[in-house]
């Protein structure tokens, strides 16, 4: 028991719906691999469970009374710890997914996913994997377009990764069409977010100093 | 106007005192007063008949007529007393053509050539030094005086004396009648030139051409009044002299005709007649008849021509009161008032020793056109500045209603958009899952509904909200997302079907045009299709796939396939308002759909959608 307690995945959840953060906390509670590390309905008191102990992988709501989800993922992003950072959203919207993306998360769930989906979500986040849809990875090919001036580039197989994602083949096509595994397609998924991260990272400073910030 | 007049009275008054009472008086003691004179053809004194002697007064202005010679010797006898020792000389300030003079038969010098062609000296005077140890107690004194026109000949008066006093007088008297007019002619020359480039520049503006010929003309024949040896035969010269002072009133009258605007063309055309008419009895070359011809008939009628064109421009000024015509009359009328004086000259009507005024008419002239050209220059500068800065204000004004208007234009735009994609959401949301809200909350009511259902139902309406948003997104037209989006969005269903799914979807090129309300209607046909092969084909496979078609008229259509391989007939739904609804909305993204069903084969959808679109 002490060993599978060692082994198993701590969650910490912040989601200002009673509702969903209820069912949330059962799905992770009742599996046997998952532990609930805290359960958090505002940004305040998230920050300060994350001043004490840091959990494998944090499930964040976006829109929170007192704050903004985006604030803790970069508060957890540069604390160094090798966190993996779920958005919960309703919509599964670019626009709110590829802002987390750049502050550091690397996936996200939809509110209403079945219970099954929502624990193999995490467990793939939590082994290093990396959810992405062929509306984001379209996205990414445009920030990534080769005429941008940008910090961090990508590699040839990593743009032939997005291109597929981009047309709707899921992560196991690819892998067998590219003779991956399907490990070394989310890891490249993984580079391409650490790589868009980096790059608004450099963007906000580089925004920062022409305002006269820094 | 009246500025105008009080100028050109001042100038009358200014040119007359110049001529005729400038130069100063010479003391009356070094005039010679007698001569005798002899008309022989002899060129030594030595050899003179001293037969046939006349005695006449110096000045001596007939006698040449009167002996109809054309070469004369006057001998004049004076004595000298008490002379200083310096420097003599005679001086001759006026003479017909050309003189040589012997001072006790000591030869002192001539004005140039005694022979055919023999030099002019008009307007010349001769002064010849000579040392006074040549005088004696009583000395004779011949002047031999040529010209080749007896008429015209005459011995004006005769000097001697100091040479520093008559010197002087000599050079005043050059500098009055010999430099003055090479100066105005040079001005005339100059402004010709000048006005030539400016017609060259203008040359729409034929006045700046006809001055110019005017001003050339008169520059030519301003020559007879200097030049002393001519370059080609005397007679010659004597036609081509008149001819051009006659074509260049001609000249001033079209330059007149030009610069005023409003002319008779038919009035233009007799006067070309009449001095082209006029100019052929110089043909006749014969030096009595060209001077004849010259003086009494040619000049008098090139003097009406003058009038014409006094009376033009009076009676056009009279009409229409334009102030620029006033200094043109001016000129027109000194040219009129000087050329008379010297017509009357030509004509011994004055007295043959004054002299000529018409170069005063011709430096009036150029003033006068210079001083209207700049007024007319500057003018024209003016008005073009003026309606610059009209154009620029008006383009300025023009640049901000324009610019406004866009504004206008774009804020109407924008609500148009913005009012046209709030009603199309509206729809959308009326049509999707409003309608399905509607009908869970009847299945609520009802009380017989399944929880699965219920749940089932929720899941269809959220993801049908889903794709509106979707829809939304910058990149959903592109048309492999979409179908991405549409493959994740159905993940759920495709998970739970028993058929297996094939994704063959490759790059397309973007639609034009392809907005949100288009991506939803392309959404909602695939979806429709493939909820249909889930529901109702019973088949094994389905197969997605993408393709780029050019047809025949060379249109590029970008293809989504929907392919099963089940039992190939369309469910009763579908070939009633399912398949009405997708033909639809085929319709409204401007393309086509072929549905094929074939038994046992399975059913081909096929959306046909041009990826060249017109708003």
């Amino acid at each position: 028991m002490s060993e599978e307690e060692k082994t198993s995945i701590s969650v910490m959840l912040v989601e200002d719906d009673d509702l969903i953060r209820a069912r949330l906390s059962g799905v992770v509670e009742d599996n046997d691999q998952l532990s609930l590390l805290a359960s958090c309905a505002t940004v305040s008191s998230a920050k300060s469970v994350l001043n004490q102990s840091v959990p494998d992988v944090l499930l964040v709501d976006l829109d929170l009374p007192d704050g903004n989800g985006l604030e803790l993922i970069q508060l957890v992003n540069q604390s160094g710890h090798d966190t993996a950072i779920m958005v919960i959203s309703v919509f599964g919207d670019e626009n709110h997914i590829l802002k987390a993306i750049a502050a550091g998360a690397s996936g996200y769930l939809l509110k209403d996913d079945e219970s099954i989906q929502i624990e193999t979500a995490i467990i793939d986040l939590a082994a290093g994997g990396a959810p992405i849809s062929p509306s984001i990875a379209r996205h990414l090919m445009k920030h990534f377009r080769p005429e941008e001036q940008l910090l961090e580039k990508l590699t040839k197989r990593e743009q032939q990764v997005l291109q597929k994602v981009a047309k709707g083949y899921t992560s196991q096509e690819i892998a067998e069409m590219e003779g991956l595994s399907y490990h070394t397609v989310a890891t490249h998924v993984k580079n391409i977010y650490r790589k868009l991260s980096v790059n608004s990272r450099a963007e906000a400073v580089f925004e920062a100093l022409k305002m006269n910030l820094i | 106007m009246r500025a105008w007049l009080a100028f050109f009275f001042i100038y009358l008054i200014g040119a007359i005192y110049f001529s005729y009472f400038w130069l100063p008086e010479l003391p009356e003691q070094l005039r010679l007063s007698e001569a005798h004179v002899i008309a022989s053809p002899v060129t030594d004194p030595e050899a003179l008949p001293l037969l046939d002697k006349k005695t006449v007064t110096l000045p001596d202005w007939d006698t040449p007529g009167q002996l109809n010679a054309t070469s004369l010797w006057y001998l004049v006898s004076f004595s000298t007393n008490n002379v200083a020792n310096q420097k003599h000389a005679v001086y001759l300030p006026r003479l017909s053509q050309n003189a040589e003079i012997y001072l006790n038969k000591q030869w002192l010098g001539n004005g140039g050539s005694m022979r055919q062609p023999v030099t002019r000296n008009r307007n010349h005077n001769l002064i010849f030094n000579f040392d006074s140890s040549l005088l004696q107690q009583v000395n004779t004194l011949a002047i031999h005086l040529v010209g080749e026109v007896p008429q015209k000949n005459y011995l004006g008066d005769v000097y001697i004396g100091p040479e520093q006093l008559l010197k002087n007088h000599a050079s005043l008297n050059k500098h009055l009648h010999i430099d003055l007019v090479m100066v105005i002619t040079l001005c005339l020359l100059f402004s010709s030139i000048f006005i030539s480039i400016l017609w060259l520049l203008r040359q729409s503006d034929t006045y700046y051409l006809w001055y110019a010929i005017f001003s050339l003309l008169w520059v030519f024949h301003d020559y007879n009044h200097f030049l002393r040896n001519l370059p080609i035969p005397t007679v010659l010269w004597e036609t081509l002299s008149p001819i051009a002072f006659g074509y260049s009133m001609l000249s001033v009258i079209l330059f007149i005709h030009r610069y005023e605007g409003r002319f008779s063309v038919k009035a233009e055309r007799s006067l070309l007649t009449y001095v082209g008419t006029l100019t052929l009895p110089f043909l006749w070359q014969d030096l009595d008849w060209i001077m004849f011809y010259a003086y009494f008939i040619w000049s008098p009628a090139i003097a009406l021509m003058g009038i014409y064109a006094l009376y033009f421009l009076y009676d056009h000024y009279a009409r229409t009161k334009q102030d620029r015509l006033v200094p043109i009359f001016m000129g027109g009328f000194a040219i009129i008032v000087f050329g008379s004086h010297d017509l009357l000259l030509a004509l011994e009507v004055l007295p043959k020793q004054s002299p000529y005024m018409i170069h005063f008419a011709a430096l009036l002239v150029v003033v006068v056109i210079a001083t209207t050209l700049i007024t007319r220059f500057v003018q024209s500068m003016n008005v073009v500045e003026h309606y610059n800065r009209q154009l620029q204000a008006e383009v300025h004004r023009n640049t901000s209603d324009m610019e406004y208007s866009y504004r206008q234009v774009q804020k109407l735009m924008r609500k148009y958009t913005v009012a046209e994609e709030r009603q199309r959401i509206m729809r959308d949301i009326h049509d999707g899952i409003g309608g399905q809200l509607v009908a869970i909350l009847a299945n609520l009511d009802s009380g017989k509904v399944a929880q699965t259902q219920l749940k089932a139902d929720i899941k269809y309406a959220l993801q049908d909200l889903r794709m509106v948003i979707d829809s939304l997104d910058e990149e959903s037209d592109d048309l492999p997302t979409l179908l991405g989006m549409l493959r994740m969005r159905l993940s759920d269903q495709f998970a739970n079907a028993k058929l297996k799914l094939h994704w063959r979807v490759e790059e397309l090129p973007r639609i034009d045009n392809f907005g949100p309300a288009k991506v939803l209607n392309t959404m909602r046909i695939i979806q429709e299709a493939i909820t249909n092969a889930i529901k109702h084909s019973d088949a094994d496979n389905l197969t997605i796939s993408t393709e780029l078609i050019s047809k025949q008229d060379g249109t590029q259509y970008a293809c989504i396939i929907v392919n099963d391989d089940g039992c190939g007939t369309l469910p009763t739904k579908v070939t009633g308002r399912g398949l009405l609804n997708m033909q639809k909305r085929a319709d409204l993204i401007g393309g086509e759909l072929f549905i094929d069903a074939t038994i046992n084969a399975g059913v081909s959808v096929r959306l046909e959608i041009p990826v060249s679109q017109h708003l």
